[in-house]
Formats: C-alpha cells, structure tokens, sequence
C-alpha cells in the first residue's frame, strides 16, 4: 500500500497532465458533434464581440473595392426592371402573377471573421438567430456562393466556407444535368475546388462554369461556383476529376447573402422518407 | 504581486497581438505550411520559482482562449499543455548543465542568446509536433507534420525571440 502511495506521488504530475488533456480531449470531440460546440465557437460571445470590434476597422480597407462590387450589382439590378422594357405588341400583356411564389429569401450579412489556412476553414457572421438565421442556411456573395451556416448563436452565425475538407455539395455543368460532387483538396490551396462524379462521356470543356444543383434545398439552382481550370480522368474510374476556380476570391469576403429556403422542411422531409 | 501584474498583462497583450497582428499576416502559398505563434511566449518566460500543476491549468487557460477565438476546437489548448508539461523537464536539463543564476523568469535579456534559443526551438518543436499531429489526426501523414513542424518551429523562434526584444522590457540590475 505504501508503495502504491509512493508511485502515485512520483508520477501524480504525469497523471494531472493527462487529467487535462482529457478534459480538452472532450471539448475537441464535442466539436466533431456538429450542433453541440457551444463554448468554444467564435459565434461564442466574446469572440463574436472582439471580431466585430475588429471588423469595424479592417473594413475601411475595402471599402473601394465593395463600393464597386456594390455599384455594378446594382447596376445589373437595374438593367433587369420593369420600366427598361418596351411594349413591341399592341395587345395587352397578361401577367399571370400566382404561378410564381417566392422560394428563397436573401438577406444581407457582414463576415467578421474568416479564415483560409485551415483544413476546416469557417466563417463568422454579424447575424444569428435574432434575424431569423438557422442552421445549413446558404451563403452567397454577389459572385458566387461561398458555404453554408453550421452554428448559430443569439447574435452571430458560423458557416463552413467552401475551402473545408468535410464538404459535399451536389453541383451540375450550367445548362447540363449530369450532377457532379464538390469536394476540397487541401493541397490545392485557396480559391480551387474540386468536382467528382461526372462520367467521362459528358463533353466538358476548360473554362465552362460550374452551378450549384439545388437539390440539397441549401442553395437556388443555378448559382456560380466557378469555372474550370483543369480537367483530368480520375484514377480508377471512368469519372472527371475537375478542378474548379472559385468565382469569389476567399482572402477578401465582406458583403454576403445568406439564403433561406421557405420549403426546406417539406423537401427534406420528402427526401427522407425511404422508397 | 509585481510578477501577477506583470503576467497578466503580458497574457492579455500577447493574445491581442496574436489576434489582431500575427493572424493576420497573409503567407500565401507557404500558410499552408507555417503557421506563427507568438503567444506562446507567456508560457516560456512563465516565472520559474512557481509551482509546475499551476503552470499546467495557465496553460490550459492561454490555450482554451486561443482556441475561442481561432475556432480550432481545443488543439491549441492540448498543445499549450503538452509543452507546459515538457518545460519542468527541460529546465532540470538546462540547469544540471549550468545553473541558471538567480532569476525570476527566462527572457532573452536574463539568458544568452544561444542558450535561449536552443530552449525555444525544443519547446515549441515539441508544440508544434503535437499541435499539427493532432489536426491531421493520421499518423499516415508524418512526413508532412515534421515539415510542418521544421518550418514553422523555424519561423516561430524568430518572431518570439524579436517579439521578447521588441515588447519586453530590460530587467533593471
């Protein structure tokens, strides 16, 4: 018993080392449980307060550069109204205003936060649950989308960004079907994402742009991901392995759009109901 | 109480700097690869004559705050820990070599240049090795966490060892 006593005294300083390494340990598998990372999230309060504080700053940096993304959104805008058409027939114009029903809402959103180094890269906002922001929301920028939300607190939101090695989105050729899987390699660096999955007897050409599916219900069909830059055979498989050049640029992400979908509930619960 | 005052202010303004200064800087390609710490540079001129379970539980404090903020899930905070645990081992070492005169903490000005960064490099090699290990989470990926770790142990040193020049002040003797 004595014995016992003096081993442990010997290696108690080992043994409280690794008293907190588990506690540590515990906080990182709570991470891999999707909604559970409350605490140690940067939608955390104090976190979500310094990096706005921060923002409020850095932002000034970009100014002429968002004014202008601004300004030429805005312009196309314009382009598409009303009072830019003229009336070519002479018969009255028959607007049958029920069939379309809105589907998706934007709402706009400042990135406070936003990291491209990582393997699982994320991306804080200044929206949370008090603007009605949820979990899997879409994020989009005026150029292309960029992820989707992950964690929400009261008054901030994270999102995993495109350049994050978990993702799998469903994404099609624009003006094709053949539905491809995008995916990042980590060793492809910033700005360039993968897409695997389309047969080889599709004709893909560099430079042809990539959309989102929208059958995930995440994003609308039809938003950009980007155009490809590289096309290669995929190894052991009669499949493309498609390198895509993200339209958005991940080192300067200010202005976005987060995107509801009005009938998530009901697609998702029609998805998952087995044949 | 000079020494509390002293540490707690130095914990605050290494995490701003860390934030707002270091994370910031923009490596390129070669992020992928070096990542800078300089925080860590409590935990290396913690005061010596304190006892090794409190340096544990600061370290586990720097870290979790690190992780907060970096949105790392607890890796930094294992990794603090794990170097908060080699540092009691590594001063027996250095001090059975030549003792370490009397001196409340490391800092470049209490040691010779040589001698502190040979007791830099160790700590963070260490630091860094457990950090990139427990990212990648394969042991299938080694090559590319020892050069991860080699490039960024490189890096680090010098940021921490100008930083200690630049931020700390010179002990009156």
């Amino acid at each position: 018993m004595k014995n016992l006593f003096l081993f442990f005294n010997i290696i108690k300083f080992f043994l409280f080392f690794i008293v907190l390494q588990l506690i540590v340990f515990n906080v990182v598998v709570a991470k891999t449980d999707y909604q559970q990372s409350g605490i140690l999230n940067s939608s955390a309060k104090v976190s979500g307060w310094f990096y706005t504080l921060k923002n409020q700053f850095s932002s000034y940096w970009n100014l002429r550069n968002e004014n202008n993304i601004l300004a030429t959104q805005n312009a196309q805008l314009k382009q598409e109204s009303f009072h830019n058409y003229t009336i070519v027939s002479s018969n009255s114009i028959k607007v049958i205003d029920d069939i379309y029903k809105k589907q998706y809402l934007f709402q706009p959103a400042v990135v406070i936060n936003n990291t491209t180094n990582k393997k699982k890269n994320t991306i804080t906002m200044d929206v949370g649950r008090n603007k009605g922001i949820r979990p899997e929301m879409g994020v989009v920028s005026s150029k292309g989308i960029i992820g989707f939300t992950r964690n929400v607190s009261g008054h901030f939101s994270t999102a995993m960004s495109l350049l994050n090695t978990e993702l799998n989105l469903p994404v099609i050729p624009k003006g094709d079907s053949c539905q491809g899987t995008l995916f990042w390699d980590f060793n492809d660096g910033v700005n360039v994402v993968s897409v695997k999955g389309i047969p080889v007897y599709y004709k893909l050409e560099v430079g042809d742009t990539i959309v989102t599916q929208g059958g995930a219900g995440i994003f609308p069909k039809g938003e950009t991901v980007g155009v490809i830059e590289k096309k290669q055979k995929q190894i052991g498989s009669n499949n493309w392995l498609l390198k895509v050049k993200t339209s958005v640029d991940f080192n300067v992400i200010n202005h976005v759009f987060l995107i509801e979908n009005l009938y998530k509930e009901e697609l998702d619960s029609i998805q998952n109901i087995l044949p | 109480m000079r020494l509390i005052i002293v540490n707690i202010l130095r914990f605050l303004i290494l995490i701003l700097i860390q934030l707002l200064v270091v994370d910031q800087v923009s490596l390129g390609f070669m992020g992928n690869y070096i990542s800078l710490v300089i925080y860590v540079s409590f935990l290396l001129t913690f005061p010596i004559n304190t006892s090794n379970y409190l340096l544990l539980i600061v370290a586990l404090i720097l870290g979790l705050t690190m992780d907060m903020f970096k949105d790392s899930g607890g890796i930094h905070a294992s990794a603090c820990l794990f170097l908060a645990y080699l540092r009691p081992f590594l001063l027996r070492r250095l001090q059975s070599q030549n003792p370490i005169e009397d001196v409340e903490e490391l800092t470049v000005y209490t040691e010779d240049l040589q001698k502190y960064t040979t007791y830099t490099v160790l700590l963070l090699s260490g630091f860094f090795f457990w950090l990139f290990l427990l990212e990648e989470f394969s042991f299938s990926r080694i090559p590319v966490i020892l050069l991860k770790t080699l490039l960024s142990t490189i890096f680090s040193t010098l940021l921490i060892i100008i930083g200690q020049y630049l931020l700390f002040r010179k002990p009156k003797i």
